[in-house]
């Protein structure tokens, strides 16, 4: 499978690559739903509908053609200066066709189909991404370097995001078993499951997902089956910069080893649950918090 | 409908409660025998707090408390739903028509937008800002919907009625516009809030609800009799020399505060307050002073169970426990209804 993801990824980039040098104008890139979506030229007026969308358009030098971004667009510190023309329940199609963009990005699983079909009605052109492994990161960079003319650069990145990758599943896949909880919430305690793109960062660090075979994407858990779990790591992820209120509210759960041994950790939800660059800054954070549970 | 007799209905409920207690304390995710859970509790009687083993942690510290507090609440909620469709003479009065949820949720959502710095700090008594929130809401809406229904000649139901769902609306409102101002963190917050939870149970939050279902389990049983005069109408309940301003004043006060306590400490939960006090009635008829204690204890066995399950059906995850509460009354209730259209 993974094998697969990887050969997939090389031959969108090999087609994006070919398309590039082509010396036709017309650029043809496909969008995570098999909808192929074609420019005359690269893009210069984006919008973005998502904050890790921006992220990688920043990323890869594109981010002064961003025009427009959806709300939480808050890294890099620029684009906090783009006009905003969504959240999480609406958008602003006005605003958006006044911006006059010419293309649209969009995530599929935080905008959805109500939004994404209303842009499309208008006229404009929209690329769906949903990203769902790790593997699939650096061939975002890719498409959307070809989409937006900053093809090499693109290239560039997304082979160094790849070598962190290997490099950090080279040195820690093969570490002993870590148990690991990873908290978004305490009242009530909510986690992810083994399907959740945070699940495949803690496997990579050799760690295990305690509620990997919950149900849900994102099941509520009670305090009684982290106790049976017993972690060795609790990892926090609040959705600020600064420790969530109920960090210290670990300290009455002595009997979980994590708690005992001092390994309750806070990794920021923006570098851990947005499919961007930053990933990788979460990921590293995270391979050092399990190292340091394996070490004592 | 055949009805069962009154004194043999409590008799049941009040051996069948305990039995489910104790049941209700061998269900998680961790399968502990009575057996086990019997030495435990000897062992934790006779051992320091230090030495607990983790069998007595998850019986005391986790299952015991969640289970008392879902024991209180649902019998709170029964009974002022048994009280408040006794004053109102209205079947559809549940403790939220007075304004006391929509109340709390204002109170609760006002706390996490504008204080959220300080709820970390703000811990009295193992009761969170939010919770004096809402608890707070709730009963200054209560007081609201009481005031606008009440003229010199008295609280008039209907107004009182209309009152609570405008009340209930403009709450709706509020909570909306809060929410759509609020950060990514508190919206996550304030829903997680209205869905009510009983996972967070302390045994602070058990002592407070204790406490509060104890003056209001004394209180009610004194105004039984008034609740039966009014079932013949207002004025007919004032010739037979019943203080019906008083009463009614006292009750909604007592509603108000129970509903509002529960509401802080385990958030909304639907339907107990509704159907129950109306299954005891289908099963024993109306009088109050044995309706009252009825559906309380009704209530706790359904809240009980209904938690239980939400902690052990989609293992290791759970469910929310309302949605169970409604799964497992609703099918009773209809299956009464049926019944009693068939007898008629």
């Amino acid at each position: 499978m993974k094998n697969l993801t990887c050969s997939f990824g090389l031959i969108v980039l090999l087609a994006a690559v070919l398309c590039s040098f082509s010396l036709a104008a017309e650029i043809s890139v496909e969008d995570d739903f098999g909808n192929s979506l074609v420019l005359e030229q690269p893009a210069q007026r984006i919008i973005s509908l998502a904050p890790n969308i921006t992220e990688v358009l920043f990323h890869i030098g594109a981010g002064e053609q961003i025009v427009g971004a959806d709300e939480y667009s808050n890294y890099p510190e620029q684009a906090k200066g783009i006009v905003r023309v969504n959240n999480h329940a609406a958008a602003n199609y006005e605003l958006i066709l006044s911006l006059q963009p010419d293309l649209v990005i969009a995530w599929q699983s935080g905008n959805g189909d109500k939004i994404i079909n209303r842009i499309r009605l208008l006229g404009i052109p929209v690329f769906v991404v949903e990203t769902r492994s790790l593997e699939d990161i650096p061939n975002l960079f890719v498409r959307f370097g070809a989409l937006s003319g900053h093809v090499e650069n693109a290239r560039q990145k997304a082979e160094s995001f790849s070598q962190r990758l290997s490099l950090l599943r080279d040195q820690n896949s093969a570490k002993p078993e870590v148990r690991t909880f990873y908290q978004i919430w305490d009242e009530p305690l909510i986690t992810l499951n083994g399907k959740h793109m945070v699940s495949s960062v803690i496997e990579l660090c050799g760690g295990r997902n305690i509620f990997a075979d919950a149900i849900p994407l994102v099941p509520y858990v009670n305090i009684e089956s982290v106790v049976a779990a017993d972690p060795q790591v609790i990892i926090a992820g609040g959705s600020k910069e600064e420790k969530p209120h109920w960090f210290n509210r670990w300290r009455k759960w002595g009997k979980v080893s994590a708690v005992r041994n001092e390994h309750v950790y806070l990794i920021g939800a923006d570098l851990m649950q947005r499919h961007s660059v930053r990933l990788l800054e979460g990921a590293e954070l995270m391979c050092d918090y399990l190292q340091r549970a394996r070490e004592k | 409908m055949r009805r069962i007799s009154s004194a043999w209905l409590l008799a049941t409920l009040a051996i069948l409660l305990p039995v489910i207690v104790l049941y209700s304390m061998t269900v998680g995710t961790v399968s502990i025998s009575m057996a086990e859970a019997f030495s435990a509790a000897v062992d934790s009687l006779f051992s320091d707090v230090d030495s607990a083993g983790q069998t007595q942690v998850i019986l005391f510290d986790i299952r015991l408390p969640r289970i008392l507090l879902a024991l209180l609440v649902g019998a709170i909620l029964a009974s002022t739903g048994a009280v408040m469709q006794g004053l109102f003479r209205n079947p559809l009065a549940d403790p939220s028509l007075i304004g006391v949820s929509g109340g709390a949720s204002v109170g609760a959502s006002l706390m996490i937008v504008f204080a959220g710095g300080a709820i970390e700090s703000g811990l009295l008594m193992g009761l969170s800002l939010v919770a004096l929130g809402a608890f707070v809401g709730g009963f200054a809406a209560t007081i609201l919907v009481y005031r606008l229904a009440t003229s010199g000649i008295g609280t008039s139901v209907t107004t009182m009625l209309l009152a609570g769902i405008a009340i209930g609306a403009l709450a709706g409102a509020l909570n909306s516009l809060l929410s759509y101002f609020a950060d990514n963190d508190m919206l996550r917050q304030i829903s997680l809030w209205q869905m009510g939870n009983l996972s967070a149970a302390s045994w602070a939050k058990v002592l407070i609800m204790a406490l509060i279902s104890l003056i209001l389990l004394v209180w009610f049983p004194r105004d039984s009799r008034a609740l039966n005069a009014l079932l013949l109408g207002e004025s007919e309940a004032r010739h037979l020399g019943i203080d019906v301003q008083r009463v009614k004043r006292r009750l909604i006060v007592l509603t108000a505060l129970g509903v509002g306590v529960s509401v802080a400490l385990a958030g909304m939960v639907g339907f107990v307050g509704l159907v129950i006090p109306h299954v005891i009635r289908l099963l024993i008829g109306p009088d109050h002073r044995w309706l009252i204690p009825g559906s309380a204890m009704a209530g706790a066995i359904l809240l009980v169970v209904a938690d239980s399950l939400a902690r052990v059906v989609v293992l290791p995850a759970e469910l929310p426990t309302g949605i169970l509460t409604a799964l497992l009354g609703a099918p009773f209730f209809i299956a009464l209804l049926l019944q009693q259209r068939r007898e008629v």
